[in-house]
């Protein structure tokens, strides 16, 4: 048993779980609604076990650290943050339609993650930038920054489903419209702490290695887009008339940004190591 | 109280644009679209590079609006000082309301805008003490004012969280001064040392300037270790800082572990080996087990023990292949014979039985040396890091502070009527006004338990 058998198999109770959620939702029964809560539950163990299980094996490698430092490692972390906040959200605000759209997502990470062909599986040592306590916070800081956008993204695209088709038999599961842009709101908010705290820790970080803590890099000018992106909501939120939908597309527009940020920076030129 | 107020004529107009927060909106994203280019566009490279990537006519293009360093161009400053004057403005325009908001003592008993009505056959008297006992389970304060008809309650917690706005907004404002600080007086040097030698003199990363310090840096030793898979684990440098001549300070650096002495904070950066002036050259004879030594340096060349033939090194190969192998560094040599044509010999330095294969009489190899390392050192000094970590405290404590924290406020109002008492309740929250909503239904229930269930 090792830990990317573990994720792997997690992979599939991810997308048993998102199939049972979105089976509640269609057809409105609670069995399968329970039933998709449990299989979650399940899924966020096994993604729990198999970040730490992948901690221990690089001990047994012979260089013990956190399992945070290459694009593999945070898609796990990445996935179960992002389960993790929905759970709570979930038993707040006991809807479970929310997971129709929140479980697919959690799935289609932990995916990539394991079927991706080029993925950096194999444990690697760190590379002396690396070796640094403030690595941990950082990433872990960024990530549950972006499982928060991911979220609010998620909602973003449930008010917009539910304001185009009315009040069918399926949008009426869903939560009232305001609740939906109170929730996204909360996941902004959420997301923009963290984010916060991801910069500010990147750039201490950065200055501990390098003696600047702040280069214009592009991983760290397209982390400052986003966070200007949401500051830009934050703020349009507070003019009348930028509530529901325009909030809601630009929390699919922020998202956008943090995609971009995790993933398209690899396509430029720069120095953050993820991927390359 | 101190008031800063929006001035008449033509600076209130100025006041005015700058206290918007739809300026905010338009700033935050021109911010956010334009920081775009300047990932695209790799930035201070050299105009040739450029030229090569885009064509003379999209070089003048974007060179007309500074986009190969556009981070310090005119106009993205132009935007931040913009954003800068629209903190400060829209914080002095909400100054004196924030702090009467924070710190009045006065409570107000009007009603307040999330409000439920309640008739309670109770009276006046029986329902004072429900109230204050209710609401002293969440309110810090608690003001009742009694009058003829009956009393209101005026409960309130966290005011001060209306602090969180300036401490968001100034927290930007000092983050940019301590940037400014750091980019007028900071110096951001570069130093290379050899083991075993120190150096006083820094050179500027940007100009190239050379910049003489009050102390010296010596490297006794540099090192790099590895791990098992042959990946670098450290780069270490063990540096000893003097003060005419004598040490003052101590210290084994690694990329994540710094030096600090005088305001200089000197950072491990890169290194590099040093070529040594002369090599030497093993001969060992085939037959006889005669070995030989001599030096030799790039361009040389030295005759065979024997005297019959003769050797010159012709460079130094750093990264050399031999069919398709790289077998890192190498001496590419050339052998000359009487009555024979030149020929080529190769010798990798970490396998010394390589030249056997030639089965010549005499082997050769390269003699073990010592290598000697240099140390790439950073050397910097940036006063204004501690407002910008300042900053960064603050920054995160408002957002904190912001978001999960409220100014929450109720009003109870109860009024005698001939059948018992009639109860308003009224709240409000600086967030999470659903969350105010389902409360004043809690608390308008207990009054009237059917009409609330
Ligand atoms: C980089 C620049 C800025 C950042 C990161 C920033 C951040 C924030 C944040 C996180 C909030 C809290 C939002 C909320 O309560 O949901 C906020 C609120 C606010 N900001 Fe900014 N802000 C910036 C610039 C400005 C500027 C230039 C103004 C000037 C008009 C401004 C005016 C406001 C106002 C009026 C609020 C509402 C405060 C409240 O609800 O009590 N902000 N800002």
């Amino acid at each position: 048993m090792n830990s990317s058998l573990i994720l792997s198999v997690t992979t599939f109770v991810y997308g048993l779980a998102g199939f049972l959620y979105i089976a509640s939702w269609v057809f409105r029964k609670p069995l399968p609604g329970k039933l998709a809560l449990w299989t979650t539950i399940l899924g966020v163990t096994g993604n729990l076990a198999g970040f730490i299980l992948r901690w221990v094996e690089s001990y047994a490698a012979g260089f013990g650290r956190i399992p945070l430092s290459n694009l593999y490692e945070s898609l796990v972390f990445y996935a179960m943050t992002i389960v993790v906040i929905y759970l709570f959200i979930e038993f707040r605000h006991k809807n479970r339609t929310l997971g129709a759209f929140v479980l697919p997502m959690g799935f289609l990470c932990l995916a990539y993650a394991s079927l991706s062909p080029d993925m950096g599986v194999q444990i690697r040592p760190l590379m002396p930038a690396l070796k640094s306590n403030w690595l941990s916070v950082h990433v872990m800081t960024c990530f549950v920054g972006y499982a928060a956008f991911a979220l609010a993204f998620a909602f973003g695209i449930m008010f917009l489903i539910k304001e185009k088709g009315g009040n069918g038999r399926l949008l009426h599961a869903l939560p009232k419209l305001d609740t939906i842009d109170e929730l996204t709101h909360q996941m902004v908010m959420l997301g923009f702490l963290f984010l916060t705290m991801g910069i500010v820790t990147g750039a201490v970080w950065a200055n501990s290695a390098w003696g600047r803590y702040w280069g214009w890099d592009p991983k760290e000018t397209w982390s400052l887009i986003t966070w200007f992106v949401y500051a830009t909501l934050l703020h349009a939120r507070l003019m009348r008339g930028w509530q529901g939908r325009r909030i809601a597309f630009l929390s699919i527009l922020g998202f956008g940004a943090v995609i971009f940020t995790y993933f398209g920076v690899n396509l430029l030129p720069g120095l953050h190591s993820y991927g390359s | 109280m101190i008031s800063i107020s929006r001035p008449s004529g033509l600076p209130g107009q100025v006041w005015d644009f700058f206290v918007s927060v739809r300026l905010t909106v338009a700033t935050l994203a021109l911010l956010a679209f334009t920081s775009i280019f300047g990932t695209l566009i790799p930035q201070n490279q050299h105009p040739a590079d450029y030229i090569n990537a885009y064509g003379e006519f999209f070089f003048r293009f974007f060179n007309v609006f500074d986009l190969f360093n556009m981070y310090n161009s005119w106009w993205y400053r132009l935007l931040m000082v913009t954003l800068t004057l629209n903190i400060l403005i829209c914080s002095l325009n909400r100054l004196s309301p924030t702090l009467k908001m924070v710190f009045r003592r006065k409570p107000a008993f009007n009603r307040l805008s999330i409000r439920e009505e309640a008739d309670c056959e109770r009276s006046a008297r029986e329902l004072r003490t429900i109230v204050e006992n209710r609401l002293s389970q969440t309110f810090a304060k608690i003001h009742v004012q009694e009058d003829e008809k009956g009393f209101s309650a005026f409960a309130e917690k966290g005011a001060w969280t209306r602090l969180g706005f300036y401490a968001i907004h100034l927290s930007i404002i000092i983050l940019l001064f301590g940037a400014l600080l750091g980019s007028i007086y900071g110096i951001d040097g570069h130093v290379n040392v050899p083991e075993g030698t120190s150096a006083g003199t820094i050179r500027l990363r940007n100009s190239g300037a050379p910049v003489p310090l009050d102390f010296q840096i010596q490297c006794n030793a540099f090192n790099i270790s590895y791990y098992k898979t042959g990946a670098v684990r450290e780069f270490r440098s063990s540096l000893t800082i003097l003060e005419d001549g004598k040490a003052v300070s101590e210290k084994e650096i690694i990329v994540n572990d710094p030096l600090k002495y005088k305001g200089f904070t000197i950072y491990q950066s890169s290194y590099g080996k040093l070529k040594a002036k002369t090599q030497k050259l093993n001969f060992t004879n085939r037959a006889t087990g005669e070995k030989v030594e001599k030096e030799i340096s790039v361009g040389r060349t030295v005759a065979f023990p024997d005297g019959a033939r003769e050797l010159t090194l012709k460079k130094v190969a750093d990264d050399h292949t031999l069919m398709g192998q790289d077998v890192g560094e190498a001496y590419v040599c050339e052998l000359k014979e009487d009555g024979k044509t030149p020929m080529e010999v190769i010798l990798p330095t970490r396998f010394p039985s390589f030249d056997k294969m030639r089965k010549g009489e005499w082997i050769i190899s390269v003699a073990r040396q010592e290598n000697r390392f240099y140390t790439g050192l950073a050397v910097k000094k940036d006063p204004g890091v501690w407002l910008v970590y300042a900053g960064f405290l603050m920054l995160i404590a408002g957002c904190f502070i912001s978001f999960f924290m409220s100014h929450q406020k109720m009003v109870i109002g109860v009024k005698e009527t001939p059948t018992g008492t009639h109860v308003s309740v009224s709240g409000t929250s600086t967030r999470n006004r659903i969350g105010m909503k389902k409360r004043v239904r809690e608390m308008a229930a207990i009054f009237n338990p059917k009409e609330y269930s």
